[in-house]
């Protein structure tokens, strides 16, 4: 096995560092840094399946749950979709479908995770929970996808040891 | 010919095909199915939950405390920035409260010797100072479940679960899980807080609860009570683990579902004291690792009654 294949691993752990990090968000907003091991998740599940084990997606959402005083299983059931819907845009991608269908899929993950993180925080809580803190989170998934995409992308190319190529640009 | 080119570009980026991919998708179901049972032990409040959860805070307690570091330097360099943007208008503001400030250390000294003369008179007991140890906050939950921070400090300095958390505001919450390293501080915002407080002069009492979400709120306040907007709510003591009288806030609004607003930003704590106060009931707030509140309080009734036996 390769160094460089453990680095779509490592370049997760900034981003989970940040999103458990005491940051003053914005009232409201709190659900939008967790977004982002999500993002990175994402990317890394439609790009570097092999390079990111369902096992250590979990093991991280685990981590975040315990380390955040969150229910147990919440973020690492939320990674897990996450990682499931980036299998999706890799089989998208193999089929020759183009950049659109994979932003339309994102955004789809987008939507479903939004959902399914509101009826497991209203049904953990026995009350509906305000939706308006998820959809923040949701709406900066949706600004950080392209920044993210870049800095990632970067990343890839040091792992594929080639320069990117153009049918992967969404 | 499209299907040879699709499997030559699929091994070259090494993606996996067939049985590899159906084992992805197995374990995905797996976990899933893993992550729902373990949803379910955190509901139940799992002793196996509780423990893990102080294990993991404590392990990646030093991590998270140097990426809390430049979290606070940006943190104290954008208040700097701010205050340097308002200096002349914060400059009047203080001249201000320095005059008035003047009056009340006046009434103050005025007043402290008042009571040190009726101290005398009865030979009152003076109020002991508390111990206290300043732990950095390293981690905060977020989210619709809990509002919660992790502070370095914990068993090992003597933090016990129980312990009034303070900052230089007022009251911040309580500690509800202590690690070796580690404390889980619960504030005054969680939903699961409730803090027995006096109101305005008068001191009329109540529970501060929290909601996650928004300001805290005032209940079971007594009919009639006299609140108004701006009084200032203490902790009153009467639930014998905090102590009486540190200051949480100030009334935001009165009448029906009373809201505080707490002096202190628990948004953006960077430090907060710990302090060592032993109040009558601490022994019921338990170690939660190690048994829960029904169990101590059922060890207390079985040491009570086999002390009357004796």
């Amino acid at each position: 096995m390769r160094t460089v294949a453990v680095l779509p691993v490592l370049s997760l752990m900034p981003l989970a560092l940040i999103a458990a990090a005491p940051l003053s968000a914005p009232g409201g907003a709190e659900s939008m840094l967790p977004m982002l091991p999500l993002l990175g998740i994402h990317f890394w599940s439609s790009r570097r399946p092999e390079m990111m084990p369902a096992l250590f997606v979990f093991g991280l959402g685990l981590l975040f749950d315990l380390v955040t005083d969150g229910p147990v299983g919440y973020w690492a059931m939320l990674n897990l979709i996450a990682g499931s819907m980036g299998g999706l845009s890799a089989r998208l991608r193999e089929a020759a479908m183009g950049p659109a269908a994979r932003v339309v899929l994102f955004s789809a993950t987008v939507v479903v995770i939004t959902i399914i993180a509101w009826l497991i925080a209203s049904l953990y809580m026995l009350a509906p929970q305000p939706l308006l803190p998820m959809l923040w989170g949701a709406l900066f998934a949706f600004i950080c996808y392209l920044p993210m995409r870049v800095m990632l992308g970067q990343i890839d190319i040091i792992v594929s040891g080639r320069p990117q190529e153009r049918s992967g640009s969404a | 010919m499209k299907l040879a080119k699709d499997d030559y570009a699929r091994r070259k980026r090494r993606e996996p095909r067939g049985p590899a991919r159906h084992g992805r998708g197995f374990a995905i179901v797996v976990l899933m199915v893993a992550a729902t049972a373990l949803l379910v032990l955190s509901r139940v409040d799992h002793a196996i939950i509780r423990g893990a959860r102080m294990q993991v805070s404590d392990t990646f307690a030093p991590v998270l405390e140097l990426v809390a570091q430049p979290v606070a330097y940006v943190r104290q360099l954008r208040s700097q920035l701010q205050s340097y943007s308002d200096l002349l208008h914060e400059l009047e503001r203080m001249k201000q409260e320095n005059q008035q400030l003047r009056q009340w250390q006046w009434r103050a000294e005025q007043l402290e010797g008042e009571i040190g003369a009726y101290r005398s008179l009865l030979s009152a007991v003076g109020d002991k100072g508390f111990r206290f140890v300043t732990a950095r906050v390293v981690s905060e939950s977020r989210g619709p479940f809990s509002r919660t921070i992790l502070a370095t400090g914990g068993s090992a300095d003597g933090i016990r679960n129980g312990f009034a958390v303070v900052d230089s505001e007022g009251l911040v919450g309580r500690v509800i899980d202590t690690g070796q390293s580690s404390a889980r501080i619960l504030l005054v915002t969680d939903v699961n807080s409730r803090i027995p407080v006096m109101v305005g002069r008068a001191g009329a009492h109540a529970i501060l609860k929290g909601r996650n979400g928004g300001l805290p709120f005032l209940d079971y306040i007594k009919d009639g009570a006299a609140i108004a907007p701006g009084d200032a709510v203490l902790t009153s003591g009467e639930d014998g683990v905090l102590p009486k009288g540190l200051r949480i806030g100030v009334m935001a609004t009165a009448g029906e579902g009373a809201e505080v607003r707490p002096a202190s930003r628990l948004d953006a704590l960077d430090f907060v004291s710990i302090i060592f106060y032993e109040g009558p009931s601490l022994d019921l707030v338990g170690d939660s690792r190690k048994e829960s509140r029904s169990q101590v309080a059922e060890r207390r009734v079985a040491g009570a009654k086999s002390g009357e036996r004796e």
